[in-house]
Protein backbone atom coordinates (compact mmCIF):
# COMPACT_ATOMS: atom_id res chain seq x y z
CA UNK A 1 0.00 0.00 0.00
CA UNK A 2 2.06 2.90 0.89
CA UNK A 3 5.72 2.75 0.47
CA UNK A 4 6.84 2.09 3.80
CA UNK A 5 5.20 -0.82 3.48
CA UNK A 6 6.04 -1.96 0.37
CA UNK A 7 9.80 -1.21 1.45
CA UNK A 8 9.21 -3.22 5.04
CA UNK A 9 7.95 -5.79 2.63
CA UNK A 10 10.90 -6.02 0.04
CA UNK A 11 13.42 -5.92 3.48
CA UNK A 12 11.14 -9.12 4.41
CA UNK A 13 11.46 -11.01 0.77
CA UNK A 14 14.75 -10.40 1.12
CA UNK A 15 15.57 -11.68 4.54
CA UNK A 16 13.36 -14.93 3.69
CA UNK A 17 15.24 -15.70 0.37
CA UNK A 18 19.02 -15.65 2.37
CA UNK A 19 18.37 -17.34 6.26
CA UNK A 20 22.02 -16.17 6.95
CA UNK A 21 21.56 -12.97 6.48
CA UNK A 22 17.92 -12.81 8.57
CA UNK A 23 20.25 -14.86 11.32
CA UNK A 24 23.07 -12.07 10.91
CA UNK A 25 20.33 -9.15 12.18
CA UNK A 26 18.65 -11.27 14.54
CA UNK A 27 21.82 -11.98 16.03
CA UNK A 28 23.32 -8.22 15.68
CA UNK A 29 20.20 -6.41 16.48
CA UNK A 30 21.10 -6.31 20.44
CA UNK A 31 24.70 -5.20 20.21
CA UNK A 32 22.98 -1.80 18.25
CA UNK A 33 21.58 -0.19 21.55
CA UNK A 34 24.48 -1.65 23.33
CA UNK A 35 27.22 0.24 21.36
CA UNK A 36 24.73 3.16 21.53
CA UNK A 37 24.44 3.25 25.36
CA UNK A 38 27.67 3.03 25.35
CA UNK A 39 29.00 5.84 23.24
CA UNK A 40 25.88 7.78 25.12
CA UNK A 41 28.28 6.91 28.84
CA UNK A 42 31.52 7.87 26.70
CA UNK A 43 29.91 11.20 25.99
CA UNK A 44 28.69 12.50 28.69
CA UNK A 45 32.46 11.75 29.97
CA UNK A 46 31.30 9.76 33.69
CA UNK A 47 34.92 8.23 33.56
CA UNK A 48 37.75 9.33 32.08
CA UNK A 49 38.65 8.41 28.45
CA UNK A 50 41.30 6.00 29.09
CA UNK A 51 38.78 4.05 31.38
CA UNK A 52 36.53 4.05 28.78
CA UNK A 53 37.40 4.54 25.03
CA UNK A 54 34.83 5.52 22.56
CA UNK A 55 33.45 2.56 20.50
CA UNK A 56 35.17 4.21 17.50
CA UNK A 57 38.33 3.63 18.86
CA UNK A 58 38.11 -0.22 18.93
CA UNK A 59 38.71 -0.57 15.10
CA UNK A 60 41.25 1.48 14.91
CA UNK A 61 43.32 -0.35 17.89
CA UNK A 62 42.15 -3.42 16.16
CA UNK A 63 44.38 -2.25 13.05
CA UNK A 64 47.19 -0.98 14.77
CA UNK A 65 47.40 -4.14 16.57
CA UNK A 66 47.02 -6.15 13.40
CA UNK A 67 49.88 -4.25 11.65
CA UNK A 68 52.04 -3.64 14.48
CA UNK A 69 51.37 -6.18 17.01
CA UNK A 70 50.86 -9.56 14.77
CA UNK A 71 47.20 -9.99 16.29
CA UNK A 72 46.26 -12.44 13.15
CA UNK A 73 49.74 -14.56 14.56
CA UNK A 74 48.40 -14.19 18.76
CA UNK A 75 45.05 -15.34 17.47
CA UNK A 76 45.58 -18.41 15.96
CA UNK A 77 47.92 -19.53 18.84
CA UNK A 78 44.89 -18.84 20.62
CA UNK A 79 42.70 -21.11 18.54
CA UNK A 80 45.51 -23.54 18.12
CA UNK A 81 45.55 -24.18 22.23
CA UNK A 82 41.60 -24.14 22.26
CA UNK A 83 41.13 -26.60 19.35
CA UNK A 84 43.46 -29.10 20.38
CA UNK A 85 42.34 -28.89 24.16
CA UNK A 86 38.80 -29.07 22.99
CA UNK A 87 39.52 -32.26 20.65
CA UNK A 88 41.29 -33.96 23.73
CA UNK A 89 38.43 -33.63 26.15
CA UNK A 90 35.87 -34.59 23.20
CA UNK A 91 38.03 -37.60 22.61
CA UNK A 92 38.27 -38.17 25.93
CA UNK A 93 34.83 -37.39 27.22
CA UNK A 94 33.23 -39.49 24.49
CA UNK A 95 35.32 -42.72 25.69
CA UNK A 96 35.18 -42.41 29.53
CA UNK A 97 30.98 -41.39 28.54
CA UNK A 98 30.77 -44.40 26.66
CA UNK A 99 32.70 -46.58 29.24
CA UNK A 100 30.02 -45.82 32.52
CA UNK A 101 27.00 -45.20 29.95
CA UNK A 102 27.43 -49.11 29.08
CA UNK A 103 28.07 -50.33 32.29
CA UNK A 104 26.35 -50.14 35.18
CA UNK A 105 29.58 -51.39 37.16
CA UNK A 106 31.83 -48.56 35.72
CA UNK A 107 28.70 -46.30 36.39
CA UNK A 108 28.75 -46.79 39.99
CA UNK A 109 32.17 -47.06 40.79
CA UNK A 110 33.46 -43.44 38.73
CA UNK A 111 30.18 -41.42 38.66
CA UNK A 112 31.46 -40.26 42.10
CA UNK A 113 34.97 -39.39 41.80
CA UNK A 114 34.06 -37.57 38.09
CA UNK A 115 31.44 -35.51 39.89
CA UNK A 116 34.56 -34.69 42.35
CA UNK A 117 36.92 -33.74 39.69
CA UNK A 118 34.53 -31.88 38.34
CA UNK A 119 33.75 -29.83 41.59
CA UNK A 120 37.23 -28.67 41.63
CA UNK A 121 37.63 -27.97 38.36
CA UNK A 122 40.35 -26.64 35.94
CA UNK A 123 41.30 -23.58 37.28
CA UNK A 124 42.03 -25.83 40.74
CA UNK A 125 44.18 -28.15 38.45
CA UNK A 126 45.87 -25.41 37.07
CA UNK A 127 49.08 -24.49 39.48
CA UNK A 128 49.30 -28.43 39.56
CA UNK A 129 49.52 -28.71 36.01
CA UNK A 130 51.89 -25.92 35.78
CA UNK A 131 54.59 -27.73 38.32
CA UNK A 132 53.69 -31.52 36.48
CA UNK A 133 53.99 -30.03 32.41
CA UNK A 134 55.65 -26.21 32.92
CA UNK A 135 54.41 -22.65 31.41
CA UNK A 136 53.85 -23.90 28.25
CA UNK A 137 51.23 -25.09 24.99
CA UNK A 138 50.66 -28.55 26.52
CA UNK A 139 49.51 -26.96 29.96
CA UNK A 140 47.07 -24.55 28.50
CA UNK A 141 45.43 -27.73 26.54
CA UNK A 142 45.63 -29.72 28.66
CA UNK A 143 43.97 -27.19 31.24
CA UNK A 144 41.29 -26.52 28.19
CA UNK A 145 40.64 -30.63 27.61
CA UNK A 146 39.85 -30.80 31.59
CA UNK A 147 37.33 -27.66 31.08
CA UNK A 148 35.57 -29.99 27.87
CA UNK A 149 35.68 -33.29 29.23
CA UNK A 150 33.02 -32.68 31.64
CA UNK A 151 30.14 -31.61 29.43
CA UNK A 152 30.87 -34.00 26.57
CA UNK A 153 31.07 -36.97 29.66
CA UNK A 154 27.86 -36.19 30.55
CA UNK A 155 26.27 -35.66 27.23
CA UNK A 156 27.68 -39.11 25.79
CA UNK A 157 26.34 -40.94 29.22
CA UNK A 158 23.30 -39.62 29.51
CA UNK A 159 22.51 -39.81 25.87
CA UNK A 160 23.78 -43.58 25.95
CA UNK A 161 21.08 -44.45 28.86
CA UNK A 162 18.28 -42.57 26.86
CA UNK A 163 18.47 -44.56 23.86
CA UNK A 164 15.30 -46.70 23.69
CA UNK A 165 16.28 -50.37 24.11
CA UNK A 166 14.11 -51.84 21.85
CA UNK A 167 16.92 -50.27 18.87
CA UNK A 168 19.75 -52.45 20.86
CA UNK A 169 17.21 -55.32 20.79
CA UNK A 170 16.68 -54.75 17.46
CA UNK A 171 20.08 -55.23 16.44
CA UNK A 172 20.76 -58.08 18.51
CA UNK A 173 17.98 -60.08 17.07
CA UNK A 174 19.89 -58.96 13.57
CA UNK A 175 22.62 -60.90 14.93
CA UNK A 176 25.10 -58.07 15.89
CA UNK A 177 27.39 -58.34 19.26
CA UNK A 178 27.94 -55.51 21.71
CA UNK A 179 30.15 -53.85 19.77
CA UNK A 180 27.31 -53.73 16.77
CA UNK A 181 25.38 -52.26 19.72
CA UNK A 182 27.93 -49.89 20.19
CA UNK A 183 28.40 -48.74 17.15
CA UNK A 184 24.55 -48.87 15.48
CA UNK A 185 23.20 -48.17 18.07
CA UNK A 186 24.47 -46.61 20.93
CA UNK A 187 27.49 -43.76 20.01
CA UNK A 188 24.81 -42.72 16.92
CA UNK A 189 21.69 -42.29 19.25
CA UNK A 190 24.16 -40.45 21.88
CA UNK A 191 25.71 -37.98 18.96
CA UNK A 192 23.39 -35.49 19.68
CA UNK A 193 23.51 -35.04 23.40
CA UNK A 194 27.73 -35.40 22.59
CA UNK A 195 27.48 -32.71 19.91
CA UNK A 196 25.58 -30.67 22.78
CA UNK A 197 27.57 -31.40 25.36
CA UNK A 198 30.58 -30.42 23.35
CA UNK A 199 29.17 -26.94 22.17
CA UNK A 200 28.75 -26.42 25.70
CA UNK A 201 32.14 -27.42 26.88
CA UNK A 202 33.69 -25.10 24.13
CA UNK A 203 32.09 -22.13 25.40
CA UNK A 204 33.66 -22.87 28.48
CA UNK A 205 36.78 -23.83 27.44
CA UNK A 206 37.17 -20.03 25.35
CA UNK A 207 36.95 -18.83 29.02
CA UNK A 208 39.25 -21.48 30.05
CA UNK A 209 41.99 -20.95 27.01
CA UNK A 210 42.11 -17.09 27.45
CA UNK A 211 42.71 -17.25 31.91
CA UNK A 212 45.22 -19.48 31.33
CA UNK A 213 47.29 -17.53 28.49
CA UNK A 214 46.67 -14.72 30.99
CA UNK A 215 48.51 -16.82 33.75
CA UNK A 216 51.25 -18.79 32.41
CA UNK A 217 51.68 -17.60 28.04
CA UNK A 218 54.06 -15.27 26.17
CA UNK A 219 51.64 -15.37 23.21
CA UNK A 220 47.89 -15.46 22.38
CA UNK A 221 44.95 -13.74 22.73
CA UNK A 222 44.38 -14.14 26.70
CA UNK A 223 48.58 -12.75 26.92
CA UNK A 224 47.36 -9.43 24.64
CA UNK A 225 44.87 -8.81 26.54
CA UNK A 226 46.68 -8.95 30.02
CA UNK A 227 49.94 -7.04 28.59
CA UNK A 228 47.49 -4.50 27.80
CA UNK A 229 46.57 -3.55 31.33
CA UNK A 230 49.85 -2.50 32.46
CA UNK A 231 49.96 -0.49 29.98
CA UNK A 232 46.83 1.09 30.38
CA UNK A 233 45.08 0.09 26.90
CA UNK A 234 41.67 -0.39 27.62
CA UNK A 235 41.17 -0.42 23.90
CA UNK A 236 43.58 -3.38 23.56
CA UNK A 237 41.33 -4.90 25.85
CA UNK A 238 38.36 -4.20 24.04
CA UNK A 239 39.71 -6.00 21.04
CA UNK A 240 40.44 -8.85 22.50
CA UNK A 241 37.01 -9.34 24.19
CA UNK A 242 35.17 -8.51 20.49
CA UNK A 243 37.28 -10.72 18.92
CA UNK A 244 37.16 -13.89 21.76
CA UNK A 245 33.54 -12.96 21.49
CA UNK A 246 33.22 -12.90 17.81
CA UNK A 247 35.20 -15.80 16.86
CA UNK A 248 33.31 -18.05 19.28
CA UNK A 249 29.89 -17.06 18.00
CA UNK A 250 31.19 -17.39 14.52
CA UNK A 251 32.19 -20.90 15.21
CA UNK A 252 28.79 -21.56 17.33
CA UNK A 253 26.55 -20.22 15.09
CA UNK A 254 28.43 -21.29 11.83
CA UNK A 255 29.77 -24.91 13.27
CA UNK A 256 28.23 -25.93 16.04
CA UNK A 257 24.80 -24.95 15.98
CA UNK A 258 23.90 -26.35 12.32
CA UNK A 259 25.23 -29.80 13.34
CA UNK A 260 23.72 -29.95 16.41
CA UNK A 261 20.34 -28.63 14.74
CA UNK A 262 21.20 -31.37 12.01
CA UNK A 263 21.91 -34.73 13.55
CA UNK A 264 18.76 -33.74 15.82
CA UNK A 265 16.49 -32.81 12.92
CA UNK A 266 17.92 -36.52 11.15
CA UNK A 267 17.90 -38.20 14.21
CA UNK A 268 13.49 -37.41 13.95
CA UNK A 269 13.38 -34.93 17.12
CA UNK A 270 11.38 -31.50 16.22
CA UNK A 271 13.91 -28.95 16.10
CA UNK A 272 12.83 -25.47 18.01
CA UNK A 273 13.57 -22.10 16.01
CA UNK A 274 16.13 -20.59 17.92
CA UNK B 1 12.10 -84.99 5.55
CA UNK B 2 11.24 -82.43 3.40
CA UNK B 3 8.50 -84.45 1.42
CA UNK B 4 7.20 -85.33 4.37
CA UNK B 5 6.85 -81.71 5.60
CA UNK B 6 5.39 -80.37 2.26
CA UNK B 7 2.82 -83.04 2.23
CA UNK B 8 1.83 -82.03 5.71
CA UNK B 9 1.06 -78.82 4.93
CA UNK B 10 -1.68 -80.15 2.92
CA UNK B 11 -2.35 -82.53 5.11
CA UNK B 12 -4.63 -80.30 7.70
CA UNK B 13 -6.10 -83.44 9.76
CA UNK B 14 -2.98 -84.40 11.24
CA UNK B 15 -2.16 -80.64 12.35
CA UNK B 16 -3.61 -81.30 16.15
CA UNK B 17 -1.11 -84.61 16.93
CA UNK B 18 1.23 -84.19 19.32
CA UNK B 19 4.71 -84.04 17.73
CA UNK B 20 7.49 -85.61 19.22
CA UNK B 21 9.85 -82.91 21.12
CA UNK B 22 12.58 -82.97 18.35
CA UNK B 23 9.95 -82.91 14.94
CA UNK B 24 9.37 -79.47 16.74
CA UNK B 25 10.83 -76.23 15.51
CA UNK B 26 9.95 -74.13 18.30
CA UNK B 27 9.04 -76.04 22.07
CA UNK B 28 7.67 -73.78 25.29
CA UNK B 29 8.11 -76.07 27.84
CA UNK B 30 6.21 -75.08 31.15
CA UNK B 31 7.38 -71.72 30.35
CA UNK B 32 6.90 -68.86 33.04
CA UNK B 33 8.22 -65.18 32.54
CA UNK B 34 7.87 -62.51 35.11
CA UNK B 35 9.13 -59.19 35.13
CA UNK B 36 10.76 -57.83 38.10
CA UNK B 37 10.56 -54.10 38.79
CA UNK B 38 13.72 -52.84 39.64
CA UNK B 39 13.27 -50.49 42.17
CA UNK B 40 10.62 -52.09 43.93
CA UNK B 41 11.63 -55.57 43.32
CA UNK B 42 7.60 -56.63 42.46
CA UNK B 43 7.32 -59.21 40.18
CA UNK B 44 4.57 -59.31 37.52
CA UNK B 45 4.21 -62.65 36.27
CA UNK B 46 3.17 -62.65 32.71
CA UNK B 47 3.66 -65.85 31.29
CA UNK B 48 2.43 -69.19 33.35
CA UNK B 49 3.54 -71.85 32.71
CA UNK B 50 3.17 -71.68 28.87
CA UNK B 51 3.52 -75.27 26.72
CA UNK B 52 3.11 -75.38 23.18
CA UNK B 53 5.17 -76.64 20.05
CA UNK B 54 5.34 -75.17 16.25
CA UNK B 55 6.75 -76.86 13.42
CA UNK B 56 9.14 -76.40 11.37
CA UNK B 57 7.84 -74.19 8.30
CA UNK B 58 4.40 -73.47 9.73
CA UNK B 59 2.55 -70.30 10.00
CA UNK B 60 1.99 -70.34 13.86
CA UNK B 61 -0.43 -66.97 14.84
CA UNK B 62 -0.88 -66.06 18.39
CA UNK B 63 -4.22 -63.94 19.41
CA UNK B 64 -4.81 -62.69 22.92
CA UNK B 65 -6.10 -59.70 24.81
CA UNK B 66 -3.85 -56.95 25.13
CA UNK B 67 -1.41 -56.62 27.65
CA UNK B 68 -1.32 -60.97 28.34
CA UNK B 69 2.00 -61.39 27.24
CA UNK B 70 2.20 -61.92 23.24
CA UNK B 71 5.21 -59.42 22.81
CA UNK B 72 6.46 -61.19 25.82
CA UNK B 73 6.84 -64.29 24.36
CA UNK B 74 8.08 -63.37 21.27
CA UNK B 75 10.95 -61.42 22.83
CA UNK B 76 11.77 -65.37 24.96
CA UNK B 77 11.71 -66.76 22.22
CA UNK B 78 14.07 -64.10 20.32
CA UNK B 79 16.25 -64.38 23.47
CA UNK B 80 15.92 -61.07 24.53
CA UNK B 81 14.64 -62.24 27.68
CA UNK B 82 15.34 -65.26 29.85
CA UNK B 83 12.27 -67.56 31.04
CA UNK B 84 11.74 -67.36 35.02
CA UNK B 85 11.11 -71.56 34.89
CA UNK B 86 10.78 -73.30 32.26
CA UNK B 87 12.29 -73.89 29.02
CA UNK B 88 12.38 -72.73 24.97
CA UNK B 89 13.79 -74.96 22.55
CA UNK B 90 14.18 -73.66 18.92
CA UNK B 91 15.55 -76.33 16.57
CA UNK B 92 16.29 -78.83 19.52
CA UNK B 93 18.24 -76.08 21.04
CA UNK B 94 17.59 -74.36 24.28
CA UNK B 95 17.29 -70.44 23.56
CA UNK B 96 20.40 -69.18 25.46
CA UNK B 97 20.08 -65.79 23.28
CA UNK B 98 19.68 -63.56 20.80
CA UNK B 99 20.70 -64.48 17.22
CA UNK B 100 20.30 -64.00 13.30
CA UNK B 101 18.27 -67.30 12.78
CA UNK B 102 15.40 -65.36 14.97
CA UNK B 103 14.20 -62.46 13.49
CA UNK B 104 11.83 -60.13 15.47
CA UNK B 105 9.96 -57.62 14.06
CA UNK B 106 9.11 -55.17 16.54
CA UNK B 107 5.54 -54.08 17.36
CA UNK B 108 7.10 -50.86 17.81
CA UNK B 109 9.45 -51.19 14.35
CA UNK B 110 12.79 -50.08 16.16
CA UNK B 111 14.45 -48.64 13.21
CA UNK B 112 17.59 -46.90 13.70
CA UNK B 113 16.05 -43.19 13.02
CA UNK B 114 19.42 -42.07 11.44
CA UNK B 115 19.91 -44.72 8.73
CA UNK B 116 17.90 -44.42 5.55
CA UNK B 117 15.56 -46.91 4.77
CA UNK B 118 18.08 -48.57 2.36
CA UNK B 119 20.52 -48.67 5.51
CA UNK B 120 17.72 -50.15 7.74
CA UNK B 121 17.10 -52.96 5.59
CA UNK B 122 20.56 -53.80 5.09
CA UNK B 123 21.51 -53.57 8.58
CA UNK B 124 21.67 -57.25 9.55
CA UNK B 125 23.61 -58.05 6.06
CA UNK B 126 26.12 -55.41 7.15
CA UNK B 127 26.74 -56.77 10.82
CA UNK B 128 27.44 -59.96 8.77
CA UNK B 129 30.35 -58.15 6.65
CA UNK B 130 28.53 -58.86 3.61
CA UNK B 131 29.98 -55.83 0.59
CA UNK B 132 27.89 -52.78 0.05
CA UNK B 133 26.63 -53.66 -3.61
CA UNK B 134 25.40 -56.95 -2.36
CA UNK B 135 23.40 -55.79 0.65
CA UNK B 136 22.22 -52.65 -1.50
CA UNK B 137 20.78 -55.50 -3.98
CA UNK B 138 19.49 -57.52 -1.48
CA UNK B 139 17.62 -54.26 0.40
CA UNK B 140 16.10 -52.98 -2.81
CA UNK B 141 14.90 -56.55 -3.51
CA UNK B 142 13.22 -56.56 -0.20
CA UNK B 143 12.08 -52.56 -0.44
CA UNK B 144 10.13 -53.39 -3.56
CA UNK B 145 8.30 -56.28 -1.95
CA UNK B 146 6.78 -54.24 0.50
CA UNK B 147 5.95 -51.61 -1.77
CA UNK B 148 8.59 -49.31 -0.62
CA UNK B 149 10.59 -48.37 -4.45
CA UNK B 150 11.59 -44.51 -4.20
CA UNK B 151 11.95 -44.26 -0.22
CA UNK B 152 15.15 -45.83 0.08
CA UNK B 153 16.93 -42.97 0.81
CA UNK B 154 14.15 -41.44 3.47
CA UNK B 155 14.68 -41.43 6.86
CA UNK B 156 12.63 -43.29 9.41
CA UNK B 157 11.01 -39.79 10.59
CA UNK B 158 10.26 -38.90 6.86
CA UNK B 159 7.66 -42.21 7.07
CA UNK B 160 4.23 -42.65 7.74
CA UNK B 161 3.30 -45.06 10.83
CA UNK B 162 2.71 -48.09 8.24
CA UNK B 163 5.56 -47.16 6.15
CA UNK B 164 7.64 -47.87 9.16
CA UNK B 165 6.47 -50.94 9.87
CA UNK B 166 6.47 -51.93 6.32
CA UNK B 167 10.30 -50.95 6.53
CA UNK B 168 10.95 -53.31 9.95
CA UNK B 169 9.35 -56.28 8.13
CA UNK B 170 11.44 -56.12 5.09
CA UNK B 171 14.75 -55.97 7.56
CA UNK B 172 14.10 -59.18 9.24
CA UNK B 173 12.93 -60.60 6.14
CA UNK B 174 16.47 -59.52 4.47
CA UNK B 175 17.79 -60.97 6.91
CA UNK B 176 16.68 -64.59 5.96
CA UNK B 177 16.10 -65.80 9.70
CA UNK B 178 15.24 -69.52 10.29
CA UNK B 179 12.46 -68.19 12.51
CA UNK B 180 10.34 -65.19 11.79
CA UNK B 181 8.86 -64.14 15.03
CA UNK B 182 6.17 -61.02 13.98
CA UNK B 183 4.31 -58.47 16.81
CA UNK B 184 1.59 -57.35 14.67
CA UNK B 185 3.44 -56.52 11.80
CA UNK B 186 0.56 -54.82 9.80
CA UNK B 187 -1.24 -53.30 12.65
CA UNK B 188 -0.58 -49.81 11.24
CA UNK B 189 -0.98 -50.70 7.62
CA UNK B 190 -4.20 -50.24 5.92
CA UNK B 191 -6.35 -52.65 4.87
CA UNK B 192 -5.36 -53.01 0.95
CA UNK B 193 -1.76 -52.88 1.61
CA UNK B 194 -1.66 -55.36 4.87
CA UNK B 195 -3.89 -57.70 1.60
CA UNK B 196 -0.97 -57.47 -0.43
CA UNK B 197 1.61 -57.84 2.48
CA UNK B 198 -0.29 -61.04 3.70
CA UNK B 199 -0.24 -62.45 0.19
CA UNK B 200 3.39 -61.40 0.09
CA UNK B 201 4.42 -62.92 3.31
CA UNK B 202 2.52 -66.40 3.04
CA UNK B 203 4.22 -66.59 -0.80
CA UNK B 204 7.51 -66.27 0.47
CA UNK B 205 6.66 -68.56 3.34
CA UNK B 206 5.46 -71.17 1.32
CA UNK B 207 8.35 -70.97 -0.96
CA UNK B 208 11.05 -71.35 2.32
CA UNK B 209 11.42 -73.37 5.42
CA UNK B 210 10.26 -70.25 7.78
CA UNK B 211 8.91 -70.27 10.06
CA UNK B 212 6.69 -67.44 10.86
CA UNK B 213 5.37 -67.39 14.51
CA UNK B 214 2.78 -63.67 13.62
CA UNK B 215 1.01 -61.95 16.61
CA UNK B 216 -2.17 -60.55 15.72
CA UNK B 217 -5.23 -58.93 16.85
CA UNK B 218 -7.11 -59.44 14.01
CA UNK B 219 -8.97 -62.62 13.98
CA UNK B 220 -9.26 -62.56 9.98
CA UNK B 221 -5.56 -61.64 9.76
CA UNK B 222 -5.19 -64.96 11.81
CA UNK B 223 -7.66 -67.18 9.80
CA UNK B 224 -6.34 -66.26 6.72
CA UNK B 225 -2.33 -66.84 7.51
CA UNK B 226 -2.02 -69.48 9.84
CA UNK B 227 -1.69 -72.89 9.89
CA UNK B 228 -3.33 -73.04 13.49
CA UNK B 229 -4.01 -70.02 15.82
CA UNK B 230 -3.45 -70.32 19.77
CA UNK B 231 -5.58 -68.46 21.49
CA UNK B 232 -3.67 -66.87 25.23
CA UNK B 233 -5.69 -66.27 28.30
CA UNK B 234 -4.88 -62.93 29.88
CA UNK B 235 -2.86 -62.06 31.95
CA UNK B 236 -0.81 -64.44 32.85
CA UNK B 237 -0.78 -65.63 29.78
CA UNK B 238 -1.48 -69.87 29.41
CA UNK B 239 -2.63 -71.85 26.27
CA UNK B 240 -6.64 -70.81 25.96
CA UNK B 241 -6.65 -73.02 22.84
CA UNK B 242 -5.02 -74.32 19.86
CA UNK B 243 -7.17 -73.84 16.63
CA UNK B 244 -6.16 -75.36 13.33
CA UNK B 245 -7.13 -73.35 10.09
CA UNK B 246 -8.44 -76.32 8.18
CA UNK B 247 -8.77 -74.16 4.68
CA UNK B 248 -6.81 -74.90 2.44
CA UNK B 249 -3.77 -72.77 1.06
CA UNK B 250 -5.42 -72.27 -2.57
CA UNK B 251 -9.08 -71.27 -1.28
CA UNK B 252 -7.69 -68.73 0.96
CA UNK B 253 -7.55 -65.33 -1.07
CA UNK B 254 -9.57 -62.24 0.32
CA UNK B 255 -12.69 -62.73 -2.49
CA UNK B 256 -12.90 -66.38 -1.68
CA UNK B 257 -12.76 -66.28 1.56
CA UNK B 258 -15.52 -63.72 2.41
CA UNK B 259 -18.12 -66.13 0.78
CA UNK B 260 -17.15 -69.67 2.78
CA UNK B 261 -18.74 -70.78 5.20
CA UNK B 262 -15.65 -72.71 7.14
CA UNK B 263 -14.48 -68.89 7.86
CA UNK B 264 -17.44 -67.82 8.93
CA UNK B 265 -17.41 -70.74 11.16
CA UNK B 266 -14.12 -70.12 12.65
CA UNK B 267 -14.74 -66.57 12.54
CA UNK B 268 -17.32 -66.98 14.62
CA UNK B 269 -15.66 -69.48 16.94
CA UNK B 270 -12.48 -67.72 17.51
CA UNK B 271 -14.14 -63.99 17.64
CA UNK B 272 -16.56 -65.73 21.11
CA UNK B 273 -13.19 -67.18 22.68
CA UNK B 274 -11.89 -63.94 22.27
CA UNK B 275 -14.73 -61.66 23.80
CA UNK B 276 -14.88 -63.97 26.47
CA UNK B 277 -11.28 -63.52 26.94
CA UNK B 278 -11.14 -59.97 26.70
CA UNK B 279 -12.73 -56.95 27.62
CA UNK B 280 -16.18 -59.02 27.88
CA UNK B 281 -18.40 -56.60 29.93
CA UNK B 282 -17.32 -53.53 27.49
CA UNK B 283 -18.08 -56.14 24.22
CA UNK B 284 -21.29 -57.30 26.01
CA UNK B 285 -22.39 -53.42 26.67
CA UNK B 286 -21.75 -52.82 22.82
CA UNK B 287 -23.71 -55.77 21.68
CA UNK B 288 -26.77 -55.13 24.19
N1 LIG C 1 9.51 -54.11 30.60
C1 LIG C 1 8.44 -54.44 31.35
N2 LIG C 1 8.49 -54.31 32.69
C2 LIG C 1 7.43 -54.64 33.44
N3 LIG C 1 6.28 -55.10 32.96
C3 LIG C 1 6.18 -55.25 31.63
C4 LIG C 1 7.24 -54.93 30.75
N4 LIG C 1 6.85 -55.18 29.49
C5 LIG C 1 5.59 -55.63 29.58
N5 LIG C 1 5.19 -55.68 30.85
C6 LIG C 1 3.87 -56.16 31.33
O1 LIG C 1 3.73 -57.51 30.95
C7 LIG C 1 2.43 -57.76 30.48
C8 LIG C 1 2.51 -58.35 29.09
O2 LIG C 1 3.03 -57.37 28.22
P1 LIG C 1 3.18 -57.64 26.66
O3 LIG C 1 3.81 -56.45 26.07
O4 LIG C 1 3.84 -58.95 26.46
O5 LIG C 1 1.64 -57.73 26.24
P2 LIG C 1 1.02 -57.94 24.78
O6 LIG C 1 0.18 -59.14 24.83
O7 LIG C 1 2.06 -57.88 23.75
O8 LIG C 1 0.08 -56.66 24.69
P3 LIG C 1 -0.38 -55.84 23.38
O9 LIG C 1 -1.37 -56.69 22.67
O10 LIG C 1 -1.02 -54.61 23.94
O11 LIG C 1 0.84 -55.57 22.57
C9 LIG C 1 1.69 -56.44 30.54
O12 LIG C 1 0.86 -56.47 31.68
C10 LIG C 1 2.74 -55.40 30.68
O13 LIG C 1 2.30 -54.37 31.50
MG1 LIG D 1 2.55 -56.54 22.33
Amino acid sequence: MTAASAVYYRLAMGLAERPWLAALFRNLGPFVPLIAAWQIVVLLRIWPRSFLPAPAAVPQAFAFLVTESDLPGQVLRTIYRVTAGGLAGLGLGVLLGAMVGTSRGLHEALRGLIDYLQAVGEIGWLPLFIIWSGFNDRTIILTVAYTVFFPVFFGTMAGILAVPRTLANSVLTLGGGRRHVLWEVLLPGALPAIITGFRVGMGFGWRTVILAEMLIAQLGLGVMMFEARSFFRVDWILVGMVVAGVLWLVTDRFVLLPLESKTIQRWGVQVVER
Amino acid sequence: MADSRAIHRHDHTAREAVLPEDAAKILFDGVTFEYIDAQTGERLRAIDGLTAQIRENEFFCILGPSGCGKSTLLYLVAGLLKPTQGKILVGGRVVKGPGADRGLVFQEYALLPWRTVRENVALGLKIRGVSREERDAVARRFIHLVGLDGFERKYPHELSGGMRQRVAVARTLANSPDVMLMDEPFAAVDAQTRAVLQEELTRIWAQSRLTVVFVTHNVDEAIFLGDRVLIMTPRPARVHSVIPIDIPREERSWAHLDRDPRFAALRGRIGDVMRNLGDGSASNHDRG
